[in-house]
């Protein structure tokens, strides 16, 4: 089991996660210094 | 014809069940208290099954079961954790992956779900239903509060990506208006100094706020500059860079350890001043964020009144903060504000939404009985098991058996106190918990160090009569759950001494009439008492006062250190007689410890309860 998660983790997971934060912030990580205010608008509502 | 939700929450901690009949929540209790595993996360087979039991049905009965969240967005948060922090994170890869994609995974949690009702042949199971983490919270939050509308706002780590949400609500519907999500979460962030001051994450934060009048807030302003960066309106963004938890299985790594000064406290190991600052600081920085968010609820809602549920809701000395505050009119706590809170939320959510009525609404009251949603046993049953056991007793009736224990309580004894149902969510309330006299000096100490076997910095809490609250305490409102903390009044206060105590010495400095429950910054974690919400506990609050004058009584749940608090008399028994608590009242019947035989178990029962 782990080198099959070894090997998703370099060929799949590492190479999605390298493009991902080049075009965005997934996680938003970086900081937003001229932001206002971290709220945003409510996602919630009914489960999938 | 009445309508049945089962709500269930499972599988993370704090599992749990609730049954909501018509909107209203008759029977919810953890599943820790039935396996006597603390936060026991596994599907809550027994509670489930008590739960049916207690209005004498079967799930054929229920019209829908309320899973309370939502397996598969949550999924989509852990896999995007995972890839947004490859190529660092392999360890956590490695160990969350699998307990996500095997077949009984949390990704298939429904499934899982339908199939432990199925085997546990309780009845035909219903549709099952999904709500989202903090709907869930929201909806416990709001439908049971007295207030036909309201602000709400949920706290806590995080559920599927949400940490933290407003809602407004509106008689019996609950709108969405604005969240922080993952990985920036207030209470992470609590878990992390949790952590990082050798306490145990999802268990321990309670240890760490009670820490904090022991310190000076003075990395207050380094975890502003460092850690997270909070904006007037109480919203804030948290630097990842200080933070284990998004690639790891620990919160706080090499940065946090430089930032603090060296490494995490060893979990037992001494306390040092720099753990008591760190306490006070993480909690002024808490106190300013909540103010924040409940600043931004009245404002965005323009409602006078706020419910609060999610773990960090359980944060009493934030939300005495918030009361203080003058912001809302009043504010109304769920009980159950953590993890179990949700079975209970979700259920109420999904009953709503197919009709129920919220009746409790203009009474003044809330719908939640005092919290008293667990099993209950009646004398017979009581009885039974006494005697099965030839455990010397005396049977009394109700009046007499107050007085006894108020007598016992005014003599110094400390009696275990099991009446009633037993509490729904982490406090205990008066239907299993261990008493006290206040005025003894002695008795803080001796409660945790002879009863909880538990660490000496620890706050007990003070139960009122709530007609007599004001005298004691400086509360605006009332606080029936024990989940509001307020300074001990003036008029109660007694001049201190410069001692020039430090530390845990302070607690030998007394401050005030009722010693044992006023913590070394003169506060404390107030349980108001109506005859109402719990009659025989109010009672014995009389009956007390008439005693000695006091109208205030020290109230810890009946367990030690690491253990559930208990739910059966066998529990209270073993409990009772493994301390050195004085007298058991358990139903009408009073148990006196000199008269009890000698106990002896095969093994060293403190070994077998892990530390908590």
């Amino acid at each position: 089991m782990a080198p099959l998660l070894l090997f998703t983790y370099l060929l799949v997971a590492t190479p999605l996660g390298w493009a991902s934060r080049l075009v965005h912030d997934p996680l938003t990580r970086r900081r937003r210094r001229r932001a206002t205010t971290y709220w945003t608008a409510s996602s919630e509502g009914r489960g999938t | 014809m009445s309508e049945l939700v089962l709500g269930i929450s499972a599988f993370y901690h704090d599992s749990a069940a609730a049954l909501v009949r018509d909107g209203v929540p008759v029977a919810a209790a953890q599943e820790e208290r039935f396996t006597r595993k603390r936060h026991d996360p596994s599907f809550p087979a027994q509670a489930v099954r008590y739960c049916l039991d207690e209005l004498g049905v079967s799930l054929g009965d229920v019209a829908a079961v309320a899973y309370y969240e939502d397996p598969r967005l949550k999924f989509r948060r852990v896999l995007a954790t995972l890839v947004g922090t490859a190529p660092t994170g392999f360890t956590s890869f490695r160990e969350t992956l699998p307990r996500w994609l095997r077949a009984d995974g949390k990704l298939r949690a429904v499934q899982v779900v339908r199939r432990e009702l199925e085997s546990a042949e309780l009845g035909t199971v219903p549709e099952i239903v999904v709500r989202r983490h903090h709907e869930s919270h929201a909806a416990s939050a709001f439908f049971p509060s007295p207030y036909r509308s309201a602000a709400v706002l949920c706290v806590d780590g995080v559920g599927e990506w949400a940490t933290t949400t407003l809602w407004h609500g509106r008689d019996t519907a609950l709108r969405p208006l604005a969240e922080i999500r993952f990985p920036h979460s207030l209470g992470l962030l609590y878990s992390a100094f949790t952590y990082f001051c050798g306490f145990k994450v999802d268990s321990g934060e309670y240890k760490l706020m009670g820490l904090a009048p022991y310190g000076r807030p003075r990395y207050a302003d380094l975890i502003r500059e460092r850690l997270i960066d909070v904006k007037p309106d109480g919203s804030f963004h948290m630097d990842m860079r200080y933070f284990e938890y998004l690639r790891g299985q620990v919160m706080t790594g090499r940065a946090f350890e430089k930032l603090f000064g060296g490494p995490r406290r060893t979990p037992e190991g001494p306390l040092t001043e720099r753990e008591f600052d760190l306490a006070a600081s993480v909690q002024d920085v808490t106190e300013e964020v909540m103010l924040g968010l409940a600043r931004t609820a009245r404002e965005r809602t323009g409602e006078s009144t706020l419910c609060l549920a999610g773990g960090v809701a359980l944060n009493c000395v934030a939300n005495g903060k918030i009361v203080d505050s003058g912001l809302f009119d009043e504010v109304w706590v769920q009980p159950a504000a953590g993890d179990a809170g949700g079975a209970l939320g979700a259920a109420l959510a999904v009953a709503m939404d197919r009709g129920a009525a919220r009746g409790h609404v203009g009474s003044g009251r809330d719908a939640m009985s005092g919290a008293l949603l667990g099993p209950a046993f009646g004398d017979a049953q009581i009885a039974d098991y006494l005697r099965s056991r030839r455990i010397p007793y005396h049977r009394l009736d109700p009046e007499r058996l107050v007085d006894d224990v108020a007598a016992a309580l005014a003599d110094g004894k400390i009696v275990g106190w099991f009446q009633d149902r037993m509490e729904f969510g982490p406090r205990a309330l008066g239907a299993r918990s261990i008493l006290g006299d206040p005025r003894d000096p002695a008795m803080q100490s001796a409660m945790n160090l002879k009863i909880k076997f538990r660490e000496s910095f620890r706050p007990f809490a003070p139960a009122v009569l709530a007609a007599e609250a004001k005298d004691y305490f400086d509360l605006r409102q009332e606080s029936p759950y024990m989940l509001l903390v307020a300074q001990v009044a003036a008029a109660q206060q007694v001049p201190v001494t410069e001692t020039g105590a430090t530390g845990i010495d302070l607690l030998r400095v007394r401050r005030s009439t009722i010693p044992a429950v006023t913590h070394v910054d003169g506060s404390a974690r107030v349980q108001t008492v109506t005859p109402d919400s719990n009659p025989a506990y109010h009672k014995l609050l009389t009956a007390f006062r008439a005693r000695t004058g006091c109208p205030v009584l020290v109230n810890t749940s009946f367990n030690v250190r690491g253990e559930p608090i208990v739910r059966s008399p066998h529990d209270a028994y073993t409990c009772f007689m493994r301390t050195n608590i004085d007298m058991l009242a358990i139903g009408n019947f009073l148990l006196h410890k000199s008269e009890q035989p000698a106990w002896s178990e095969e093994s060293d029962w403190r070994a077998e309860i892990p530390l908590d």
